[in-house]
């Protein structure tokens, strides 16, 4: 399996001399292709700015990051933000979409920020297998939480990205939704060939990827692969109780 | 609650900036405008006080002013003089210490050159050298006096002005041909720090001066009392001893306080003038205030329901935000005061360039001065804070805590509400310009407010649809981020349509002007084209600058109408006359030759029924007075007093004046055979540059202040009037439209950081900095093409309205200047990028992380 990010010794560092805290600590991670990878850690751990820095949102104090065959070091915002553009998508946690948009029009933003015409055909299979063909002309003031996610979800496939960064994605929702909506990131892995990078301390969520990154203290100490939800929860325990 | 007030403020220190701007420069005009007159007041008393320090009983002839601008001149042309043996009856009076003749008038300066003295619009006087140094108004400052014949002492201003130096020649002209007269001295007017630098002064020998002046005598005496008689018993003694008729007996105090009187009588007009920017600004700057403190309200409102649900009251929760604006209302005031002197130096600086003349002295600043701005500054700051303090304090706190957005309110009542308004205030509008009562103009001035509220209460409605409008170029241009910006645009329709209305009044200010201006222009061309088949006209150069002033002896028409170049000449006069106590303008014309050179459409065909006692009326002045041919209007002249005439025919085309009566009656009743201009036909075979020439050099050159103009330089300069107008109102007007740009600034940037999280999305998922950038700036455009909109169509319509009301006085013409209007728009998309620049850079230099996770 090839790798479609990869970071090597990244140290991140907030602050200087005393007061600095070293949010991450020399961490090499490689994300692989098709693959739906999570992220755990207790709060404070460095997850999230793992996922930024893997992301390209944030920049590293040293070691190097490569996303889709590309160098982050020393590359211009605009090189940056056209990366973003073509090779990366996202999925906050909340605040995903523009209010003023139709679902359609939030889901194919990134593209037409690009200029580009959509791939109706890819367009078609991703609402459809997300299940929101139906709510496109809505606003999303008129569509539920899940329903939210799922075009935010959208949004980051339509550009067909080589890798999707998703930060608590389903943080927001009630469990059902939450369920139905990490289902779909299982399915987009396994039918659509999607890779998935996911930050979350919910171990039911992170249950669903094909395997979990434990992190503490900015460092990566353990993983799992296939993991259940028996599994994660027994390392989190482990590795609380150090 | 104060210190949280305060704590705000600075936290949000550029939003602040912005809201106080506004304040400064609508309190910088108020202020402003009552130092500038405050300070020119006082600065003429100085001088008139000084003037008479000396004297105590002036004598003049008795000067009826018929004309509303309390110009005597009219009549003083006709040299009003006092009657001979006046000055012998004073001097023969006991009590009379010393006495002088004096003589005034009105002469044009050229230097030797051909050049005309002083800055276009400059006044010009005239006096004789009186050798009573208590007497004279005027010192000399360097040189000699004038005191024998030929010799002239000129400001030194003016000298200063044209490198006039002692030795040099001037010509002069007034009442009677040219002469040329040698610079001997330069003089001032007023006492030791006194100057006036403005108009053109000149002092002649009392022998020179008459002549020139054409009078016969004098036209002042001024009177010192022996010791021990009061001004007031001196002046009933001489009183008792001349004439009553034609005679003012007048004591130089009571002369200093009239000329005081009709000084600050002008310096009113200003004041309201300068006011009424001042108003405009403020009502501009109500609109921003109001918007900001919506916004800033709006996003506090989690931060002012915590503060309730900890323990605050609804008023404790309404003073945090009332102190905010008090704070602002205050330091804003104060800055907008000082900020109001500058702005005073300034138009005095700004009126000597423009050649107006202003005595010299410091700024004058009364306390009313001080309590206007403070009032005007604090009222309209808590007024517009108010209503957001207000609905604030009414949202129950757990609903303010929620994340949920309340959906918007039907604006469907807002626009019935504003509809109404905006009928209400046409009505008004209508009554007041449609009425025959002058005295009403308040009332339409009211219906225009009223109008522009209304628009302004409807606008949020029209947000949606403008902005999809005026979005579609910006779609086409930048695609979504285009789009996402006029969506925008459309998402906060209240706060758009206020940031709109502020761009809207001046916009529409402006584009009233230009629209008025153009149709003026139109309609002078239509009425050259259609009632002037005259070639060449003769007139002061100036007509524009003194119009009562501009008259010129009829020995003019004599000599130009011997010319064999030409072949009719015909001259007109004008004066003022009471019809049933309002003062009209009358317009007297020679019925014999008139017809040749403007035609005035007379129901008749002709103006033979013209004589010294009958009138000619416009045909539409009829209408409205109920009065047909046959019957008679009442005229109350200077000369005879009331006499009746018949009106013995109308006549349809637009005119200077309704009324038209024969030079004949003119000369009786104004003691004045002068002309205001002259209209003259080529004769056959000779081109009219031709003729011109001839008048120039044949005639004219005795007259320098005389012009000659065919109809291309006749219509030429009425535009180049017009322009000029149009060109200082309209700089006066630009401050309103910059205080509805900072209202712009100011909205974009609240918009900016009420959806960081969202442009932090935008930005995570590919948009680029300059993208970000296009698209605050595509949000700002659409508000100002929004505004610009707005503006047109009610500056349009405004205009429209007036030309309609003045109708009867020949604006016959409606023409929309389409060149220009392109012009205003693509201003307002400047001004809106412009606008737009800050919170665009914010917005596209803003931390994508930092962005994303902002409360």
């Amino acid at each position: 399996m090839s790798a479609v990010a990869e970071m090597v010794n990244g140290v991140k560092t907030y602050g200087m001399g005393d007061t600095a805290v070293h949010a991450l600590g020399g961490v090499d991670i490689q994300i692989d292709d098709k693959q739906f990878t999570a992220i755990m850690g207790p709060s404070g751990s460095g997850k999230s700015t793992l996922l930024q820095c893997l992301a390209g949102l944030d920049d590293l104090t040293s070691g190097s990051v490569t996303i889709a065959g590309v160098s982050l070091q020393g590359i211009s915002d605009k090189r940056l933000t056209l990366l973003r553009r073509e090779n990366v998508g996202f999925i906050f946690q909340a605040f995903n979409l523009v209010p003023t948009l139709t679902a359609r029009e939030n889901i194919v933003l990134p593209l037409s920020i690009a200029r580009h015409k959509p791939d109706e055909q890819w367009f078609s299979t991703v609402v459809e297998t997300l299940g929101i063909h139906d709510r496109l002309t809505h606003i999303p003031s008129e569509l539920s939480g899940g329903q939210q996610q799922r075009v935010a979800v959208a949004r980051a496939m339509v550009s067909k990205p080589e890798i999707i960064f998703a930060d608590e994605p389903s943080g927001n929702l009630d469990s059902k939704s939450g369920d139905e909506l990490l289902g779909f990131l299982r399915q987009a892995v396994d039918t659509l060939d999607q890779s998935i990078v996911m930050v979350t301390h919910d171990p039911h969520a992170a249950s669903f990827a094909d395997r979990v990154v434990f992190l503490d203290d900015g460092k990566i100490v353990h993983e799992l692969k296939k993991p259940t939800e028996t599994k994660i929860f027994d390392t989190l325990k482990k590795l609380g109780s150090k | 609650m104060l210190r949280l007030a305060f704590k705000s403020l600075f936290g949000h220190k550029l939003r602040m900036v912005l809201t106080a701007l506004s304040i400064i420069i609508g309190v910088a005009f108020v202020s402003g405008s009552f130092i500038f007159t405050d300070s020119i007041s006082s600065s003429f008393e100085d001088v008139f006080e000084g003037a008479y320090s000396n004297v105590d009983v002036l004598v003049a002839p008795q000067i009826e002013s018929f004309s509303e601008f309390e110009r005597p001149s009219l009549v003083q042309t006709s040299n009003l003089t006092l009657p001979n043996g006046t000055l012998q009856t004073v001097q023969g009076h006991p009590d009379v210490a010393r006495s002088e003749g004096s003589v005034t008038g009105v002469p044009f300066l050229f230097s030797a050159q051909g050049e005309q003295l002083g800055l276009p619009n400059a006044p010009c006087f005239g006096f004789s050298w009186v050798t009573e140094p208590d007497f004279n108004i005027l010192r000399i400052v360097f040189g000699t006096a004038p005191v024998a014949a030929g010799q002239v002492a000129i400001d030194r201003a003016t000298a200063e002005r044209n490198d006039l130096v002692i030795g040099d020649t001037v010509t002069v002209q007034a009442a009677a041909q040219a002469e040329t007269f040698e610079i001997v001295g330069f003089v001032a007017l007023g006492g030791d720090d006194q100057e006036f630098s403005g108009p053109v002064i000149s002092a002649y020998a009392l022998e020179d001066a008459q002549r020139i002046f054409d009078v016969d005598g004098y036209t002042q005496i001024s009177v010192d009392a022996v010791d021990g008689v009061e001004p007031q018993a001196m002046r009933d003694n001489l009183a008792a001893i001349l004439p009553q008729e034609g005679i003012s007996v007048v004591t130089a105090e009571q002369q200093t306080s009239n000329d005081l009187e009709q000084i600050n009588q002008g310096l009113g007009f200003l004041n309201t003038a300068l006011l009424s920017f001042a108003l405009i600004a403020v009502f501009v700057g109500a609109f921003i205030i109001q918007n900001t403190f919506r916004i800033i309200v709006a996003q506090r409102s989690k931060e002012l329901a915590m503060l309730r649900s900890i323990g605050a009251t609804r008023s404790q929760v309404l003073r945090v935000v009332l102190y905010e604006a008090l704070i602002v209302a205050v330091i804003s005031s104060v800055i907008g005061i000082f900020a109001g002197m500058g702005l005073s130096a300034l138009l005095r600086w700004g009126a000597g360039l423009a050649g107006i003349a202003l005595p010299s002295g410091s700024l004058t600043v009364e306390p009313r001065t001080i309590w206007a701005s403070l009032i005007v500054g604090v009222v309209v700051t808590l007024y517009s804070a108010l209503l957001p303090a207000y609905k604030a304090s009414k949202v129950p706190p757990i609903e303010a805590m929620r994340e949920t957005i309340t959906p918007p309110k039907s604006l469907r009542r807002r626009a019935l509400v504003g509809l109404a308004i905006v009928v209400f205030g046409g009505l008004l509008l209508a009554y007041g310009l449609f009425s025959a009562d002058d005295s009403v103009a308040q009332i339409a001035g009211t219906g225009a407010v009223l109008m522009y509220a209304g628009v302004a209460v409807s606008a949020p409605l029209l947000s949606g649809p403008i902005a999809s409008i005026a979005g579609i170029p910006a779609t086409a241009a930048l695609g979504v981020t285009g789009k996402i910006a006029q969506q925008n645009a459309r998402r906060t329709p209240r706060r758009t349509a206020s940031t709109a209305s502020a761009l809207m009044i001046g916009v529409s200010l402006v584009v009233f002007a230009s629209v008025f201006a153009a149709s003026t222009k139109a309609t002078i061309d239509d009425i050259i084209g259609s009632t002037f088949p005259g070639d060449i006209m003769v007139i002061s150069k100036n007509i524009q600058t003194d119009p009562f002033g501009a008259t010129f002896s009829a020995d003019v028409a004599e000599q130009v109408g011997g010319l064999p170049e030409l072949e009719v000449v015909s001259a007109i006069k004008y004066n003022f006359a009471k019809i049933a106590n309002n003062e009209e303008l009358v317009i007297a014309i020679d019925p014999a030759t008139f017809d040749a050179v403007i035609s005035l459409n007379p129901a008749t065909g002709s103006y033979d029924a013209l004589t010294a006692q009958t009138v000619y009326v416009k045909d539409t002045t009829l209408e409205d007075s109920g009065l047909r041919v046959g019957d008679s209007i009442e005229f109350e002249f200077p000369g005879t007093g009331v006499q009746s005439l018949v009106i013995a025919d109308s006549f349809s085309e637009a005119f200077d004046g309704p009324y038209v009566i024969s030079s004949e009656l003119y000369e009786q009743q104004f003691f004045s055979d002068d002309d205001l201009y002259l209209v003259a036909n080529v004769a056959d075979g000779t081109s009219v540059q031709d003729a011109k020439d001839v008048i120039e050099t044949g005639v004219l050159a005795g007259y320098p202040i005389l012009q000659t103009q065919d109809r291309n330089e006749l219509v030429g300069q009425a535009r180049t009037q017009i322009d000029s107008a149009l060109g200082l109102l309209s700089v006066l007007l630009a401050l309103a439209i910059l205080v509805a740009v900072l209202g712009i600034i100011n909205t974009l940037i609240l918009s900016v950081s009420e959806r960081t999280r969202e442009i932090g999305m935008l930005r995570a998922i590919g948009l680029s900095r300059s993208q970000v950038f296009g698209m605050i700036s595509s949000e700002g455009v659409i508000i100002a093409v929004f505004g610009v909109l707005l503006g047109i169509v009610m500056g349009t319509f405004l205009a429209w309205a007036m030309l309609q009301a003045l109708k009867d006085l020949g604006f016959s013409v409606f023409s929309f200047p389409v060149g220009q209007i392109a012009i205003y728009v693509l201003a307002a998309i400047i001004a809106g990028s412009a606008a737009a620049i800050i919170p665009a850079r914010r917005a596209s230099r803003m931390n994508i992380l930092d962005a994303i996770n902002y409360e």
